[in-house]
């Protein structure tokens, strides 16, 4: 059984709806007003692309992914998709640099982004009434703990988000608190709140003690546990969702357990979001120069040497492109299980009112430099962009996109990272 | 700009060069020493001379370094540096741009510093200097490192437990096994430690898990309940539990408002769950407290802006640093005693600490961390070649290094050289037939917990740790050996001279792996490619020494063909180290000698001991290495003497001011004197003490008492300058310029003669 809590879950979700035609007006958007996406994914694979196996053929609305190549295994998704090809980090180059500006766009604190990240930027604008404010899965992505090549999302400057690496131990914190009976969760609630009122009035007592930079930290915590104590009293889920089920129990960090871990992580991903829990979330496969080997496809080097071979070397490329097809079909069966699952808010499907980001650190994997690097963007009627296309830009700064999907979600602003490389929207998406 | 101004820039540009002087400044007597001790040595010497020198990739730039080592090389370079501290784009210093990675056109090597770090200070500091920002020369004064003076850079701090520390303290405090620490999201890495305090990031996946692992723990620990207390269960009872287990949670007495606050939690919970279900309470708050968590460094005031470390604060100093857990009793009993803060005191209790048994773990730690051991475990190997590289093979070659350091540390002669020099080491059987040892085990040897016996490694290739399978395996590739990951290993863990990120833009792939080919072969273009060269000089001439070393780490002294493999080597731009060498062995020899590595190994020691990434410690890092060198590079007297540093019990805070009175044990009392209280009305008495001031806004502390006879419900009603951000232990309610704060559960009632506190911050 589930319990609902007191408070009507769809509190936020009005608010933003509401702001939609509002942001249209703002952003000088003249199209017939698409609603603003209810939830944003970020998915992201490591090492860039090699382009001539990546792209679409065709034109913008009549395009599909050439037989043999790393995305085939999106045709059935094509209505989907909107393919974003040639967006460039301006004046950002190599692994780490990539994977720092991937979705911060070089946002310092200065920035109206304040240097977060683009998922925890848009998480801190409409994810103040869900239980968490946002949810990051990751898959293998802590083997060299936490550092700017292994983390992608920011809640400050310089400050990561980590994701959970353990499927098993997402699950006991996404569905763990659900069943039992109201009376006894009712006074664990109250246990709990007390316990953190007491904690917190240390923090608070404690960080009269302390130096400037101590403090931070201690706000950081007493941030954090504001977070934890709002995730026990919102309700835990929407009425009439489906409980996931427990992954089973594995290694985690296993090389040969990166497929199963993956899909365990993708399936509470999409409960948590079907069961409105958050409303942005991420999966992030491995980390920039990762270390895996794909021995699950065929090829016996790790995904980095492999992302390496030059153009005389086929059977190394070719290897690649088994790797990257692999993650296609992961984005594939992610995108498919949204499809599957219906939107228990507002009727349709998930993927009608999702926004689905693809992102990756670097263009071509070969120069580790980001230019042209390979963006997919993937909803359906209600997520803001119009999909089914393939968009050919030359160069165009990407923090354009970031602005873009700030808009997406309903979240206005002019300009999504460092203005001084760009400012505004990409155009084309809408 | 007029021609006038042009003509006299280029007057004075010229005169620069020649007097030192600029068109706005003389600069500082002392520029050239702040240039020597804060950028040179800790960074540019190392870090910006991998590209910016004749031959490197840097080396069309304008800035071209020379070598240490060559006569005059430090002015040169310290002339070079200060031109491009004087050039500007939009009125900032291109020395500045271009390594924090915010000039326009970008910085070929990537970020080098972070734009608030001390690093990016220090040469914004010298930029001041020598642009003459007024006060430049006074505010940036080099602070000679006085023996028994404060550190500079010893800041007071709050350190996290890691999830070793986190795990191996539940385990002490509740005599059970703790698994809890591991499922915590990994630590930000700093130079490959765990433990840096300043970047690890709380975030709600953290304070979720912690909240977990809290009532799980607290959970099993109802179980041992009769090994905290001996009393009959009852209110009595569970306030001796508040004070005993609370001691050993915050690792020091509680103060009264602590005991308060956790006997009104028990109150309340026992109330309808009873004297378990109020413990249980207790424990899961306890574990979750910032007392818990974080150790402090706080320290007492002891005047002037220094601060000196508490005696319970210098027993979780120890035991942290040795033990990777809370105090034991023994500590506590010298903290309660004060008999804990002369460096013979801290001396004769790390000797101790050092020797016990329990000290293996933190060992083990600091080389798992030191030598990258964890990334074994997933190094992915090709089955087809190597079928019997099994997972006991990898876990006995761990076993072999943690074992070994372990020995020359306790058994052996405790210094660095014999971990180059060892003749011996220790192996499972199956791990000395895989290596294929031709000598068998020592005969005395007995067989280890993990069933390793000491071998004899006559005439087996091998020696030393560098030849231990846990290093060459993980520093290799699933078919190959590899010389890069080898070499750079070399480089950044044994010299301590990061590599920069390989230059965009260029592919270079190496030739397939072949029977036929020597693997230095494959590695040609490196050498012939000036842009690849120039740092691959830095890593594949030390990589091609292991090359008698297979993916897997067996001893392969030849081709399939036959024919021997060329195992010659050499150490460049390390100006101590430098040379050429033949194998394993060669090298080694060389680590041994070089001052360089000393540095490093003593290095890696104050990043590990003190949670810091070592960057802004270089009084500390000097006089560590001094201690190490004198001490005929003994490791064990090496960690002693972090313990024995200044560094190690002092620390400077910001404020100035007299000391605070030597507290009675358990004394807690925080800092800032008693400031004007302002009016107020209400029915309690108030004093209102200034918390912190940083001119945009303040935090005030309020002791509120009760001065009747009878018990109150206290309220007060003040005027607080600027809008309060938040306030504790207190609700508040505004009104134009007045401000009304009331108790809340636990203290908002008062006994007659009773007091408690609330604090408020708030913006100007």
């Amino acid at each position: 059984m589930i319990r609902i809590g007191r408070r009507q879950f769809t509190a936020g979700l009005g608010a933003s709806l509401l702001a939609a035609p509002l942001l249209r007006v703002l952003s000088g958007e003249a199209h017939a007003a698409t609603p603003v996406a209810k939830r944003l994914i970020v998915f992201f694979t490591p090492n860039g692309t090699v382009h001539r196996y990546w792209r679409p053929t065709g034109t913008e609305t009549a395009f599909s992914f050439p037989a043999g190549s790393m995305l085939e295994p999106l045709n059935p998704h094509l209505a989907n998709l909107l393919v974003c090809d040639g967006l460039d980090f301006v004046e950002v180059d190599n692994h780490e640099a990539g994977m720092a500006n991937m979705l911060t766009g070089g946002g310092t604190a200065q920035s109206t982004s304040k240097g977060l990240s683009v998922d925890q930027f848009v998480a801190s604008k409409m994810g103040q009434s869900s239980r968490f404010q946002s949810l990051e899965f990751g898959v293998q992505t802590s083997l060299w703990g936490a550092a700017r090549s292994t983390r992608m999302s920011y809640s400050a400057p310089g400050v990561f988000v980590s994701p959970e690496d353990n499927p098993r131990n997402a699950f006991q914190r996404l569905f763990g608190a659900l069943g039992g009976d109201t009376t006894t969760a009712d006074k664990q609630l109250r246990r709990r709140k007390s316990m953190l009122d007491l904690v917190r009035g240390e923090l608070n007592d404690l960080s009269q003690q302390v130096g400037t930079e101590e403090k931070r930290k201690l706000e950081q915590h007493l941030e954090a546990l504001r977070l934890t104590e709002r995730g026990l009293t919102e309700p835990v889920a929407l009425p009439g969702c489906p409980s996931a089920t427990a992954p089973i129990a594995m290694d985690a960090m296993a090389n040969a357990n990166f497929p199963a871990v993956g899909r365990a992580q993708t399936d509470l991903m999409v409960s948590a979001l079907t069961c409105g829990m958050t409303r942005v979330a991420s999966l992030q496969w491995s980390h920039t120069v990762a270390p895996q080997v794909f021995t699950w496809t065929g090829v016996g080097e790790a995904h980095h040497e492999l992302s390496h071979k030059d153009d005389a070397n086929t059977a190394g490329l070719a290897d690649l492109v088994k790797c990257e097809r692999w993650f296609a079909e992961q984005f594939a069966y992610l995108l498919s299980a949204l499809k599957a699952r219906p939107d228990l808010e507002g009727g349709g499907t998930m993927l009608d009112s999702t926004l689905v980001v693809w992102a990756k650190e670097l263009g071509d994997s070969r120069l580790h430099n980001c230019r042209s690097v390979p963006f997919i963007l993937a909803g359906g009627a209600s997520s803001y962009f119009r999909f089914g296309r393939y968009l050919r830009y030359n160069g165009a700064p990407h923090q354009k996109l970031l602005t873009s999907v700030c808009h997406a979600l309903g979240v206005p602003l002019d300009t999504f990272g460092d203005a001084a490389r760009s400012t505004g929207p990409l155009p084309g998406l809408v | 700009m007029t021609l006038r101004h042009l003509a006299l820039g280029a007057f004075f540009f010229s005169a620069a060069l020649l007097s030192g002087c600029t068109a706005d400044s003389d600069g500082c007597p002392d520029d050239l020493e702040f240039f020597r001790t804060r950028m040179w040595e800790p960074v540019m010497s190392t870090q910006c001379l991998a590209c910016h020198k004749s031959d490197g990739l840097a080396a069309d730039t304008r800035l071209v370094l020379r070598p240490p080592g060559e006569p005059g090389a430090m002015e040169t370079n310290f002339m070079k540096v200060r031109a491009l501290a004087r050039e500007k784009v939009d009125g900032v210093p291109l020395l500045l741009l271009k390594p924090s990675g915010a000039h326009p056109q970008g910085h070929g090597g990537g970020t080098l510093m972070a734009q608030n770090s001390s690093r990016y200070e220090n040469f914004r500091r010298f930029a001041d200097r020598i642009n003459g920002a007024p006060g430049a020369c006074e505010s940036s004064a080099l602070v000679a490192c006085d023996p028994n003076g404060v550190d500079p850079a010893a800041r007071r701090r709050l350190r996290m437990l890691t999830r070793f520390e986190y795990d191996n303290t539940l385990r002490d405090l509740l005599y059970l096994e703790s698994q809890w620490g591991k499922s915590l999201p990994a630590e930000e890495v700093v130079n490959g430690f765990d433990n840096n305090a300043d970047t690890r990031a709380v975030g709600q996946l953290l304070t979720d898990r912690l909240l977990t692992a809290a009532e799980q723990a607290a959970e099993a620990a109802m179980a041992n309940l009769s090994r905290y207390v001996s009393c009959a269960p009852g209110d009595a009872c569970a306030q001796q539990f508040i004070q005993s287990f609370g001691s050993r949670a915050f690792r020091r007495p509680l103060t009264d408002a602590e005991r308060t606050r956790y006997q009104s939690l028990y109150t309340s919970v026992a109330q309808e769950d009873g004297y378990t279900g109020g413990i249980k309470a207790i424990i899961t708050a306890m574990l979750q407290s910032p007392h818990f968590l974080y150790r402090t460094e706080l320290g007492q005031h002891t005047g002037d802006g220094r601060y000196e470390l508490t005696d319970y604060e210098v027993a979780s100093e120890l035991s942290y640093l040795f033990w990777g857990s809370m105090p034991d009793e023994a500590l506590f009993a010298k903290a309660r005693a004060g008999t804990l803060h002369t460096q013979e005191q801290i001396s004769a209790e790390a000797r101790r600490m050092l020797a016990a048994p329990r000290s293996r773990p933190m060992l083990d730690h600091f080389v798992s961390q030191w030598l990258e051991l964890e990334r074994l475990d997933q190094a992915q190997k090709d089955p087809l070649l190597f079928a019997d590289f099994s997972p006991a093979i990898r876990s006995s070659m761990k076993a072999e290094t943690l074992e070994m350091f372990n020995h020359v540390v306790r058994n052996g002669s405790g210094q660095l050289t014999e971990l180059f020099s060892a003749d011996y080491t220790f192996a499972t059987d199956t791990l000395a037939s895989f290596y294929g040892l031709p000598s068998g085990p020592v005969n005395s040897s007995t067989t280890t917990p993990s069933g390793l016996r000491m071998w004899e490694l006559k005439s087996s290739g091998r020696g030393g740790i560098l030849s231990h399978g846990s290093i060459l395996a993980s520093q290799a590739t699933p078919q190959t050996s590899s010389p890069i990951r080898r070499g750079k290993l070399i480089r950044e863990r044994m010299l301590c001279q990061p590599l920069p990120p390989p230059p965009p833009g260029l592919n270079v792939q190496l030739s397939p792996v072949s029977a036929d080919l020597p693997n230095r072969q494959r590695f040609q273009e490196h050498s012939t490619n000036a842009a690849c060269s120039s740092c691959h000089q830095l890593m594949d001439p030390i990589g091609f020494g292991f090359e008698q070393f297979d993916s897997v780490g067996r001893y392969k002294p030849q081709m399939p063909s036959g024919q021997p493999i060329d195992a010659s080597g050499e150490v460049r731009s390390s100006s101590t180290t430098n040379g050429t060498f033949t194998g394993v062995d060669g090298l080694q020899q060389k680590l041994a000698e070089s001052p360089d590595v000393h540095a490093c190994f003593s290095m890696q020691w104050l990043r590990f001991g003190y949670g810091v990434s070592g960057d802004d410690d270089s009084c500390a890092a000097d006089q560590l290495t001094k201690s190490f060198r004198q001490q005929q590079m003994s490791i064990p007297e090496l960690i002693i003497s972090l313990t024995q540093l200044p560094r190690f019990t002092q620390r400077l805070g910001n404020t100035t001011g007299s000391a605070d009175p030597r507290p009675g044990n358990g004394g807690n009392t925080g800092g800032g004197g008693t400031g004007n209280t302002p009016p107020a009305s209400g029915n309690a008495q108030i004093s209102v003490s200034l918390q912190d001031d940083w001119k945009a806004g303040y935090c005030n502390n309020v002791k509120v008492t009760n001065p009747g006879t009878t018990s109150l419900t206290w309220r007060v009603t003040m005027t607080v300058e600027g809008t309060i951000t938040h306030a504790w232990n207190a609700h508040f309610t505004t009104s134009g310029t007045q401000t009304t704060f009331t108790g809340i559960d636990w203290n908002g009632q008062l006994e007659a003669g009773a007091s408690t506190s609330f604090g408020y911050c708030a913006n100007r």
